[in-house]
Parts: structure tokens; C-alpha cells; sequence
């Protein structure tokens, strides 16, 4: 992961983490469904369409706390108040400088989905460009990987 | 024994120098040839199941593989029961689809681009920048201890706009890096704030397209992140002429791509 804000650029040769490869790889590649010697086996056999149409309550409800929080501090205060933009733009800035680079709904990309709901969080981001196949089978990868101990 | 297969590639190439397969111990990668096709496998156990680790690998071998020319990926988990069934069952029955996507492919490389928005930074522009939406905020704050669909549907809102918010992003990063691109692909996002981009990029062209990037991030200011990942096979960009002509195969079985 490259801060863009502290200098250039870097390309990676390969993705930072775990559920990264698994984006990268998963869903893609040449399949073959129904030859005799041949097989996909362990994840990808199981997969189904779904255009995900569940919005995810738990997002929501995370936005909306994020923005009280964020509605709690001076600028936006002093804008309910009637202070007007310009102090509000400055929080903004101070905002984009304080707040860095942290991403915090990177959360369901750092690690392989733990959940249903963050499972379903991660397809409804998509849902708006184009339907996903929905991996139906990725459980049973992370369960042997806990069998491993990881 | 089986082999597991990462994907298929010229022929003519040399064979694969030491990187690990999948398995435990790791298979060693070789090369099954027929004709102008080969495809890259390693042998596995018989009772193999793909583990993340595996995955990582799979990832590893294929970018290794790219280095000494084009790479069509199979789908992670591909095993066959031993040589001839790779010949019989991956490369002879398509081969004409699948030299012809090799050589669209030929000098071509992936490239990734995640750019996630910092969610604080972005919640505060849209407030600043939105009456609507601070004047809901007002009357969220006065339901606070009110009901919870109220916030519920605050945060749907705010949702929304964040998701308004990226689509512009991503019109902007489609159209800054696309000039410098073969083809793109906007990728299915995993939130609101985050976009994904593939692009398939000229792989004597990448020092250009990475200063293109910096050039853009740099004009997009402050409060952005980004995963920058590649080059990587065309795992985004693989379409062959057999799934335009599904009648061609139908007495060979079904090609998924």
C-alpha cells in the first residue's frame, strides 16, 4: 500500500495482502465445467450469479455514526450554528491532513472475509457496476487455512 | 499423479525457472506441451484442496510466468488427472481461441489501481460542499436517541453520496489513464469509497503509465490512498472467440471464461 499524500506513486509487483491475491484470482481465469479428467476443485465449482441487492444496514448505520462523530468536532458545529463555509472548508483541509491516509473501510479488503455480512458488504460496492459472481465456496478456503493455525 | 494448472502459454518458451507451485512440499512447475500450446502444472497429492497459501502461489506462478511471454490464467484450483488430460482437455480442443488470445495478449501486462478515499475526508467534503445533506444532519442529530431506521436512513444518504462521489472519481481515473491504455476495466468496488481499475497496458509503456498515475494522484490532492499492483497477467482482459461461438465446442463441453 502507497500513501499517495507523502510523495510518489510505487507500483507493487504483486498485491499487499491475503484477500488482495484472492480478488486478483478468484472469479478469473479459463474454466472448465464439464470435461471428464479435468476439474476445478476446493472454491470455485459452487459459484452462483447474484446481483447483489441487499443493502448492507451495518454500512449505513457506520456512515451515519462517522458523520455524528465527525458533526461533533468545531467546524461542523460552528456551521450548524451559522458560522458559515469557510471555516468549514478549513476543517475540511485540516481534516484531509490530520485524517492521513487511514482507510478504515479498508477493513473487509485487509483480511479474507470473516463474515456474511462483511461478505455481503464487499459484493454490494459492485452491485452498481455490474453483476459479481459470488464465490460461494471461499468458506472452506479460510476454514482450512484455520485448520493450518493461521 | 495430478497436476494442478496455472495456466496456458506458448509452447515455444523456455520452461519455467524455480518458483514454488502449490501443495505441500510445493510442486515443481513444468511445462505439458502439444502443438504450439503448453500449459504450466506442477504434480500434486492426490487429495490436494487449495489452501491460501495456494492462492498466493497460483498469483506467483503466473507472474512468473509472464515474465518469458504471454500467460492465459486457469482458474485457481484446475486440476488434472495427469499429462494427457491436460493435452485432451485444455489445449487441443480450443487451441486456435486460445493461440489467438496468446498473441492479442503478446507484450501486454495488467495493471491495478485501488484508490481508496479516506472516509473521515470524505464525509467532511460532502458536508461542506452539500445544504441537503447538513441540513439532515441537523435532524439527525436531533433524532439521535430517536428511532434507528432514522439513522439508518442517514447513512443510506450518506452512502449514496459517497457512492456519487466515487463514480466521478473513477470517470476521472478512466479518463486520465485511458489515452495510455490498450483497454480498462472499472473492477466491482468493496465500499463506497473505494474505486478499482484494471487497465491493460503496453508492457514497454509502463514507466509512462506509472508517471501518468503519480501525475494524476498528485492533481487529486490529499486524502487518497492507493494500491498500485503489477504487472500482472491479463486476468481481467481474457476473452476468446470460442465464447462467441458456443455451437463450435457444445460436443467438446463447456468453456467458462
Amino acid at each position: 500500500m502507497t500513501v499517495a499524500t507523502m510523495g510518489g506513486v510505487h507500483r507493487t509487483r504483486a498485491p499487499s495482502t491475503l484477500a488482495d491475491v484472492l480478488d486478483v484470482i478468484l472469479d478469473k481465469g479459463i474454466v472448465i465445467d464439464v470435461y471428464v479428467r479435468v476439474s476445478v476443485i476446493g472454491i470455485e465449482l459452487l459459484t452462483i450469479e447474484a446481483r447483489i441487492v441487499i443493502a448492507s444496514v451495518d454500512t449505513y448505520i457506520r456512515f451515519a455514526e462517522a458523520m455524528e462523530r465527525l458533526a461533533l468536532q468545531p467546524a461542523l458545529r460552528r456551521e450548524r450554528e451559522g458560522a458559515g463555509l469557510p471555516q468549514l472548508l478549513q476543517g475540511v483541509t485540516r481534516g484531509a491532513v490530520e485524517g492521513g491516509a487511514r482507510a478504515k473501510t479498508r477493513g473487509a479488503l485487509s483480511g479474507v472475509k470473516e463474515t456474511a455480512s462483511e461478505l455481503v458488504e464487499s459484493f454490494r460496492g459492485g452491485a452498481d457496476d455490474r453483476e459479481r459472481r459470488v464465490p460461494v465456496g471461499r468458506e472452506p478456503l479460510r476454514a482450512r487455512g484455520d485448520e493450518r493455525g493461521n | 499423479m495430478p497436476l494442478h494448472v496455472y495456466g496456458v502459454v506458448r509452447s515455444a518458451r523456455p520452461d519455467p525457472s524455480s518458483v514454488d507451485g502449490v501443495g505441500t512440499p510445493p510442486g515443481h512447475i513444468g511445462l505439458v506441451r502439444s502443438g504450439e500450446l503448453a500449459a504450466a502444472v506442477s504434480t500434486i497429492e492426490a487429495d490436494f484442496e487449495p489452501r491460501d497459501a495456494d492462492a498466493v502461489r497460483h498469483l506467483e506462478v503466473l507472474i512468473a510466468l509472464l515474465r518469458d511471454g504471454p500467460v492465459l490464467p486457469m482458474r485457481f484450483g484446475t486440476v488434472a488427472d495427469d499429462e494427457a488430460a491436460v493435452q485432451a482437455e485444455i489445449l487441443d480442443p480450443v487451441t486456435e481461441p486460445l493461440c489467438d488470445s496468446l498473441d492479442r495478449l503478446d507484450g501486454l501486462v495488467e495493471l491495478r489501481l485501488t484508490v481508496v478515499a479516506d472516509e473521515d475526508v470524505e464525509l467532511r467534503r460532502l458536508a461542506a460542499e452539500s445544504r441537503d445533506v447538513r441540513q439532515m444532519l441537523g435532524s439527525a442529530s436531533e433524532a439521535r436517541d430517536g428511532l434507528m431506521a432514522h439513522r439508518i436512513a442517514v447513512g443510506e444518504r450518506l452512502s449514496h453520496e459517497l457512492e456519487a462521489r466515487r463514480s466521478v472519481r473513477s470517470e476521472l481515473i478512466s479518463g486520465r489513464l485511458g489515452p495510455r491504455c490498450v483497454d480498462q476495466q472499472l473492477l466491482p468496488n468493496v465500499s463506497p469509497t473505494t474505486s478499482s481499475h484494471a487497465f491493460l497496458v503496453r508492457a514497454d509503456d509502463m514507466t509512462g503509465f506509472d508517471r501518468a498515475v503519480e501525475l494524476l494522484f498528485s492533481d487529486l490532492g490529499p486524502g487518497y490512498e492507493v494500491e498500485y499492483v503489477g504487472p500482472l497477467p491479463a486476468v481481467d482482459f481474457i476473452n476468446v472467440e470460442s465464447h462467441k461461438e458456443p455451437d463450435r465446442w457444445s460436443g467438446t463441453g463447456h468453456w467458462g471464461w
